[in-house]
């Protein structure tokens, strides 16, 4: 607890408050821009964090890095087109509700869901972050594969409609992410012999293409109309109504964070993952599944306080092993070891000043992202007001500047416009995307943990040990509740 | 149709607006006030790995010296081919330089690429890091002399974590000719995650970094049984080397610089003075010895020397390990 104290005092000052703020405010605006991620922010930031010390170069990346998770669902909820790629399953229901006349209300939702994930995963690392670090450790591949064939059952349950469509979308989106270096032998697989697809496509771009793009190309044919505001009311949320709001769905909230914050201490898992995962397992719990995707409140409150909260979890890894869990946790790691300061199981013993700082800032960043947010949003929303020939080639342009920008190179701007047409021509017949995205997000993972498991052990091993055992069981449970309440919402349309 | 038409021209705009984003401005470089605008380092790794902080501590230094923007261009993907391709097709005239270390010519020998350390210009060798191997605490083997031992009497049985594909994968090769056994290689990319696979016992043993490394040692949560460098590390100085233990066997990541094929002579020689300087300042020493590497700087013609060796040597292992293409 001492430490704890100390470590506030090392972040309470004027100085990195302020870069914290900077960091902030800098999240937002690059989440909320599509195209454009909390990873290329962090990424600019990286160079001045060399010259920080190790507590302020960190917070301006955690600053950027929360407030960027916040700024994604603003796109999400008001366009329909993820921000960042772990505010995917925020659209499913925050477009939804902004086109339903209460953008403003989305937002505020979106909002608190956010910071409280935050606070509630805040509060769970300075408490048990060693703990956690301890249980990360039982996760070998026999678990990560387990964990990730949970996170393929939620196919069932997103494929609104047609179960056959969403498998073969899901399908579709492993057979892409399995283009590139074989990742256990390096060898070039369905590269046809260009080497710019030895390193297989990349997520960014594929992502921005299906949603972005896709999403604009379908709109150029028939331009939506803005939404059904009545000019009298006022479209902000007001406070109350939003902490309210959060009141009644306590359980949610409690568990999309939970969701959260597990699914980012696993190594590699990350934002997008926990984002769609806690969406999954909202709907499952809810009384009224058939209202996700139509603009429930639960639906937004699940994704958003689920992606912040994994914010939080994926420091753990990163802190305790050294293992990045996202892209932004590799370049926290790699601010820190320019400091000299090398990630393992004693840095929380050694420095836990240094260790509880980055918690703290991790909790602070939540406060003032809720604080700039409050005005922001107020900003945000005149995006209502332009006019949508003048928006659609200026986010055209952000989203091919975004794809460039991942690797520096022209051929991820033809990923992103070759993605955007295949998901056009998906959305016109019917197939849904989310299958898509789990399937190039958990493919390759899928992949290497079930071929390392099978190197090292029999395949019996995956049902001898207990995590990995319970997480099957679970997977199948979650697959075939997928498909029994797809028959019935199948049945009842037909009735 | 009509709306055909427009999508189309929509698609023809960009596709317009990229290409002329592509076209080169065709710069004629003079060498004798070079450099007068910003050079490019290409990393051909991910932001925040060992190359990219130490690339970036030399374009630090490198900004000072030559007193132009030195920037650090991450284009990962490929275990480093990607990266490199782009610098083998870039203007040589000094402005953009590759990061590489020995995954290039791993890449070449094992099929992967079809390009080596020879169809660039090596500017300077900068740094040296050697690993260590490392087993559970619990494990039955004290030295490389016990693994030896097992392995002999079961062959392919003991796993060990290694990244395919890049120098990691060496170490394992490497060992299992000099001491005429066999391992279970298993790839796992990343330190790091080696390192998890080996606490979390997923894997018997792993190629780890040292400094990473020395942290699990202090907290008794591996141990660590052989240095691949030539002589012992000054951070665990009571660590023998392989050689010592009788498995002839020396194995290192070198990172150095390269530029274009063709890159005229007097700009790579003022590079190379140039980052004698910065292997030499203090601030970059320091941060070396803090990330656990050999500062090792060679100038241009010792590196070509070097390069050459090191070509051949790692040839003739992956000969020996069957990992050569033909």
């Amino acid at each position: 607890m001492e430490n704890v104290l100390l470590s506030f005092e090392t972040i309470l000052n004027v100085q990195t408050m302020t870069i914290l703020l900077i960091g902030v405010v800098a999240g937002i605006i690059v989440g909320s821009i599509p195209g454009f991620t909390i990873t290329m922010g962090v990424a600019l930031t990286l160079p001045f964090s060399f010259s920080m010390d190790p507590v302020n170069g960190i917070a301006l990346m955690m600053g950027v890095q929360v407030g960027g998770s916040s700024g994604g669902l603003i796109t999400a909820c008001l366009l329909g087109i993820p921000g960042t790629p772990s505010a995917m399953a925020t659209t499913f229901d925050g477009f939804p509700m902004a086109k339903n006349g209460e953008p403003g209300k989305a937002l505020a939702i979106g909002l608190w869901a956010s910071f409280i994930g935050s606070i509630i995963s805040g509060v769970i690392l300075i408490f048990m972050a060693p703990l956690l670090a301890e249980w990360a450790l039982e996760f070998g591949p026999w678990e990560m594969f387990a964990l990730m064939m949970f996170g393929l059952s939620a196919i069932a349950s997103l494929s609104e409609g047609s179960l056959i469509k969403g498998l073969m979308s899901g399908s579709l989106g492993i057979l892409f992410a399995l283009v590139g270096s074989d990742p256990l032998t390096a060898i070039p697989r369905f590269t046809f012999g260009f080497s710019q697809l030895s390193a297989g496509f990349n997520f960014l771009p594929v992502l921005i293409g299906l949603f972005a793009f896709s999403q604009l190309l379908g709109d150029i044919k028939n331009p939506p109309q803005s939404f059904n505001i009545d000019q009298h009311t006022n479209i902000t949320y007001p406070f109350k109504k939003a902490i309210k709001d959060m009141w009644n769905s306590t359980g949610n909230v409690i568990r999309s964070s939970l969701i959260g914050t597990f699914v980012g201490i696993l190594p590699a898992a990350g934002g997008s993952i926990a984002n769609i995962l806690s969406y999954d397992v909202a709907k499952k719990f809810s009384k009224k599944p058939f209202t996700f995707g139509k603009g429930t409140k639960e639906g937004i409150i699940a994704a958003e306080s689920a992606n912040n909260s994994s914010v939080g979890g994926a420091l753990v890894p990163m802190l305790a092993f050294g293992i990045p869990g996202d892209a932004v946790t590799a370049m926290m790691l790699g601010a820190l070891l320019i400091h000299g300061i090398q990630p393992g199981p004693l840095l929380m013993e050694s420095q836990p000043i240094l260790v509880n700082g980055v918690f703290i800032s991790f909790f602070l960043a939540a406060f003032l992202m809720l604080l700039v947010q409050s005005f922001g949003i107020k900003l945000f929303l005149k995006i209502n007001q332009i006019p949508f020939h003048y928006l659609v080639p200026v986010i055209l342009l952000l989203c091919v500047l975004g794809s460039y920008a991942v690797n520096n190179r022209i051929f991820d701007v033809w990923v992103l416009l070759l993605f955007g047409l295949i998901g056009y021509w998906m959305k016109r017949n019917q197939f849904p995307l989310p299958p898509f995205i789990l399937g190039i997000i958990l493919g390759p993972m899928i992949e290497s943990n079930l071929r390392q498991s099978i190197s090292l052990e029999p395949v019996t091993t995956f049902f001898t040990r207990p995590i990995s055992a319970v997480l099957l069981v679970l997977a199948a449970l979650s697959m075939i509740y997928g498909v029994y309440s797809n028959m019935k919402s199948n049945k009842q349309l037909e009735n | 149709m009509k709306k055909f038409t427009f999508i189309s021209l929509i698609g023809l705009m960009v596709i317009l607006t990229l290409s002329a984003c592509g076209s080169k401005a065709s710069n004629e470089a003079k060498t004798s006030d070079y450099p007068n605008k910003a050079i490019q380092i290409v990393v051909p790794w991910g932001a925040g790995g060992d190359t990219d902080a130490i690339n970036r501590l030399v374009a630090k230094e490198l900004e000072n010296i030559l007193d132009t923007d030195v920037v650090v261009k991450n284009v990962s993907g490929g275990s480093g081919v990607v990266g490199a391709q782009q610098v083998l097709n870039a203007d040589n005239d000094g402005y953009t330089l590759l990061s590489i270390h020995d995954s290039v010519a791993m890449s070449q020998l094992t099929g992967q690429s079809d390009f080596g350390y020879f169809d660039f210009e090596p500017i300077a060798l900068m740094t040296s890091t050697y690993d260590a191997v490392a087993t559970n605490p619990d494990s039955p083997w004290d030295s490389m002399e016990d693994v030896v031992e097992y392995a002999k009497e079961n062959p392919g049985e003991i796993s060990y974590a290694a990244s395919i594909g890049s120098t990691s994968q060496l170490e394992p090769a490497l060992i299992e000719t000099a001491a005429g056994i066999d391992f279970n290689i298993v790839g796992y990319d990343g330190t790091a995650k080696r390192m998890k696979a080996v606490v979390g016992k997923d894997v018997d043993l792993g190629g780890v970094s040292v400094v990473a490394g020395k942290d699990y040692l202090d907290d008794n949560r591996m141990k660590l049984l052989g240095y691949t460098g030539e002589e012992r590390s000054p951070v665990l100085p009571d660590l023998p080397t392989l050689k010592e233990q009788g498995i002839d066997v020396v194995s290192a990541t070198n990172r150095g610089l390269v530029a274009p094929k063709g890159t005229p002579k007097e700009i790579i020689e003022k590079l190379s003075n140039a980052l004698e300087e910065v292997a030499t300042s203090e601030a970059f020493t320091s941060k070396m010895e803090e990330l656990s590497t050999d500062v090792n700087f060679k100038a241009t013609e010792a590196y070509n020397e070097f390069l050459k060796k090191n070509e051949k040597d790692m040839k003739k292992s992956l000969k020996k390990s069957g990992l050569l293409a033909e």
